[in-house]
């Protein structure tokens, strides 16, 4: 029996360039090692038992430039497996001191497996690159890895053209020097579109993006669809929308299934629970306590008195939440497809680090949903985005909305009173790269370097995570002080070219702190003839 | 308990849900009977936690997006779509995102400055010393505008107004639609008064889908406007569904509402009428914090 419609997961893997080799150990270098333990070797490990199974799937997932960058760079490897040996050594402990309580020790067991499995992975069978995992499973076939703003940098508060090309071109490029190919898709940072952004994504050469829902319903023409069918841009860069039923049960706190009481807490970690001698060493490097990784606790309710996790139970509830997923994409193409003249596809975005950092059991949760997928039905069939365009050349033609896929849906949470402050030194410092790019097109040796310093900088002030930050308010010093520390930076680099007196040794400094992107060349910044269309 | 009251049908349930004045049970589904009297009872026995497994397994059984939570999220869900819609514009995930972030305490940095030796942030300033104005869209609803303005440009201004007494004011254009630069064939304009030394500002808007231009300057108290610095020209998103339908892609108004609730996530029970209801309520919690314009970041 032929499918009645197509699903599409796409996981966005996303972490800001966080390296601080001046110091011994560093409190945000811990959001890498976490997601890489829980997010990302779990996701690995997937792809690798449904291949060995037999299971055919097609999941779509953006690795970013940054993280790219994080994952390939040999001292934050190293410091990976310094972080994961103290996890075994706290695991090992742990196992001791829960001796006498089977269940308790179950589960310290369970944390020692996972931690030494990861190295195993991580060390053995990667080499301490799990991109090339990325880009096996691409090759073969079960992935299609799309790129991202070099830095997350939310576009539609960018002014200057160049600086949004500037941020897809590098994205265009890290991809390319990772994955061996170009990209076909990208996933705007934060989903962030405003008109115009499409015409640069066709000159990079990317095929396809995505926006939230509102970005396709309120598009002009009205779209003859819905969010369930793709589109294309004047531009011929093809368009897809997020469907909100299959995103909120999984991203809704209250209704979606990461809260049900069986799955693990996410908050009681024996950072905190254990006696302060004990974990100290494990917990942040400053002192304070932290995350560590082990969690003995499940949701259990509304309540301090939790329950230890069952992981058994767990599964099963994983299973069953699969099942009830995969029953409603069915049901939903099975409406759809009663008036649309063609297979609606159900575009199903999440954070990747949602699926395990943050919802422990979410990637079994996906395993299962693939499984179930495979073998149990015939109406809904996995596909990428450049799977549907295959199927469907021919599309409707519109002009999507400014749209975002963050609170109230368009860009409050990067521009509020908590941050606005930044806009005008992103701004400033944008205009200033372009205009002296463009006065130093044929810069060699040191200018060369300083400029090529400049745009990273500039790039790496951009992250929309410092604003994301400091609007949550988690670590907002540091995410302030890095603006400030880029911002400053590449304003001394400026007054240094513009008078000629770049000092090499600061330059020096700069190149092996930030990093990222080495093969960057700050012509990327130069005008291009066609003018930004608002 | 739970066990007494699966037997039962629903009708039987329903009399049950009546003696006990349990709010809106006429359209409860068994199973939801079932948890909300089960609750009630729970309340007064020990039994809780057997109970709640008992649930567990009656939600599973309902084969739906599983819900938990109490006896008022449930009976608020049972409210009508709309209502339940509205109430969706929270910050789950934002919340679910920021645990990415998330290794501790409240701000590691603030709390244990003293142990934690970081180098200091550099003082990068507010300042450049120029003249610039710029306007940013940051929904349909509103638009902020932050400026530099030299003493220089300021005093020209002042010479301007004369002896008049003046006033610091913000002048924002709609210039929808405009092809020249002329700001007097402006569609319409609005002045917000400016409290000194303020270098930014959120401005509210009744439409969506314009575009506008600010400018910074004086005005006298016989009206005249001394402009001195002009921004960029910002376009904000329309909210709401399209006027234009495409030929060749014809849809009719009934099915683009169709299509338009299922995307949503509204469900296949709501009409194009109701729909245009829950837009117009939506757009009241989109918009931008207070009706009036809300100043920036005192420098």
């Amino acid at each position: 029996m032929e499918n009645k419609g197509y699903l599409s997961i796409v996981l966005h893997a996303h972490l800001p360039y966080v390296r601080h080799p001046e110091y011994d150990d560093f409190i945000e270098e811990r959001w890498l090692f976490e997601a890489i333990t829980e997010t990302y070797l779990p996701l690995i490990e997937m792809f690798k038992r449904l291949r060995e199974e037999g299971v055919k799937f097609r999941l779509t997932m953006s690795v970013t430039p940054t993280l790219i960058n994080m994952l390939r760079d040999s001292l934050l490897q190293d410091r990976y497996i310094k972080h994961l040996d103290k996890l075994i050594e706290l695991a090992e402990k742990e196992i001791q001191r829960n001796k006498d309580d089977l269940k308790l020790s179950r589960l310290s067991k369970m944390y020692l497996d996972a931690f030494r499995r990861s190295k195993d992975i991580f060390l053995n069978r990667y080499n301490k690159n799990i991109l090339n995992a990325f880009k096996e499973y691409q090759n073969a076939g079960f992935l299609e890895l799309i790129t991202c703003g070099a830095t997350h940098g939310f576009m539609p508060l960018m002014i200057d053209r160049e600086a949004i090309k500037a941020q897809i071109k590098v994205g265009v490029d890290t991809y390319k020097e990772a994955f061996g190919r170009d990209p076909k898709g990208i996933w705007l940072p934060e989903c962030g579109y405003k008109p115009g952004v499409d015409d640069i994504l066709k000159e990079a050469g990317i095929r396809y993006f995505l926006v939230d829902t509102h970005g396709v319903l309120f598009a002009e023409p009205r779209p003859r669809y819905g969010v369930y069918s793709s589109y294309f841009c004047a531009s011929g860069v093809a368009v897809f929308g997020r469907d909100v039923e299959s995103s909120k049960s999984v991203w809704s706190a209250a209704e979606g299934y990461p809260g049900d009481s069986y799955y693990r807490d996410f908050y009681r970690d024996v950072g905190f629970d254990l006696d302060y001698d004990y974990v100290k060493s494990y917990i942040n490097s400053d002192g304070s306590r932290g995350n560590t990784g082990m969690k003995y606790y499940r949701i259990t309710g509304e309540t301090l008195q939790k329950e230890l996790y069952d992981p058994n139970k767990a599964k099963e509830k994983a299973a069953e939440h699969a099942g009830n997923f995969m029953f409603n994409r069915e049901k939903q193409v099975e409406y759809l497809s009663t008036f649309m003249d063609r297979k609606p596809i159900i575009v199903a975005p999440y954070d990747a680090e949602l699926f395990g950092h943050w919802w422990f059991e979410g990637p079994i949760f996906l395993e299962f949903l693939i499984k179930k997928i495979h073998y149990d039905q015939n109406n809904i069939k996995l596909v990428t985005p450049t799977d549907y365009l295959g199927e469907y050349s021919k599309n409707q033609v519109l002009k999507p909305s400014f749209s975002s896929w963050g609170y109230k849906g368009y860009s409050e949470f990067w521009l509020n009173g908590s941050n606005d402050w930044v806009y005008r030194h992103l701004h400033k410092a944008a205009g200033r790269m372009k205009v002296i790019a463009a006065e130093n097109v044929e810069a060699a040796g040191l200018k060369k370097r300083a400029l090529n310093q400049m745009a990273r900088e500039l790039l790496l002030a951009q992250s929309s995570d410092w604003a994301f930050i400091i609007k949550t308010a988690t670590h907002v010093e540091y995410a302030q002080k890095r603006i400030k520390e880029h911002i400053f930076r590449f304003n001394r680099l400026y007054e240094e070219v513009k008078s000629d007196t770049i000092e090499e040794i600061y330059l020096e400094v700069l190149e092996r702190r930030d990093n990222v992107f080495p093969n960057i060349d700050f012509k990327i910044y130069l005008e291009s003839k066609a003018e930004v269309r608002t | 308990m739970t066990k007494d009251l699966i037997k039962l049908k629903r009708i039987e349930l329903l009399e049950i849900a009546k003696k006990k004045k349990i709010k809106g049970f006429s359209k409860f589904k068994k199973a939801e009977l079932i948890k909300v009297l089960s609750k009630e009872e729970a309340v007064k026995s020990k039994t809780k936690i057997k109970i709640k497994q008992k649930l567990e397994k009656n939600k599973t059984a309902e084969k739906k997006v599983p819900k938990k939570k109490n006896i008022k999220v449930l009976s608020r869900r049972k409210k009508s779509i709309k209502d339940k819609k509205i109430k969706d514009i929270d910050f789950s995930q934002e919340l679910v995102e920021s645990t990415k972030f998330y290794t501790g305490g409240a701000d590691p940095h603030k709390e244990f400055d003293s142990k934690r030796l970081l180098e200091e942030s550099p003082n990068i300033g507010h300042h450049y010393g120029e003249n610039v104005c710029v306007l940013l869209a940051r929904d349909p609803w509103c638009v902020f505008s932050y400026w530099e303005v030299s003493i220089t440009l300021w005093e020209g201004a002042r010479l301007k107004c004369k002896d008049s007494k003046y006033r610091e004011i913000l002048r924002v254009y709609d210039v929808t639609g405009l092809e020249s630069k002329n700001l007097n064939s402006c569609n319409s304009y609005f002045d917000i008064e400016l409290t000194p030394f303020i270098e930014s500002w959120y401005i509210n808007l009744k439409e969506s889908g314009r575009s506008y231009i600010a400018e910074v300057g004086l005005k006298t108290d016989k009206g005249e406007f001394y402009a001195i610095i002009r921004s960029n020209v910002a376009v904000t998103p329309r909210y709401g569904p399209s006027d234009l339908v495409d030929e060749e892609w014809m849809v009719v108004e009934e099915d683009y509402w169709k299509m338009f609730a299922l995307s949503g996530g509204y469900g296949t029970s709501i009409s194009s009428e109701e729909l245009q209801k829950v837009l117009k309520k939506k757009r009241l919690e989109t918009i931008s914090s207070s009706a009036k314009a809300i100043p920036g970041e005192k420098r």
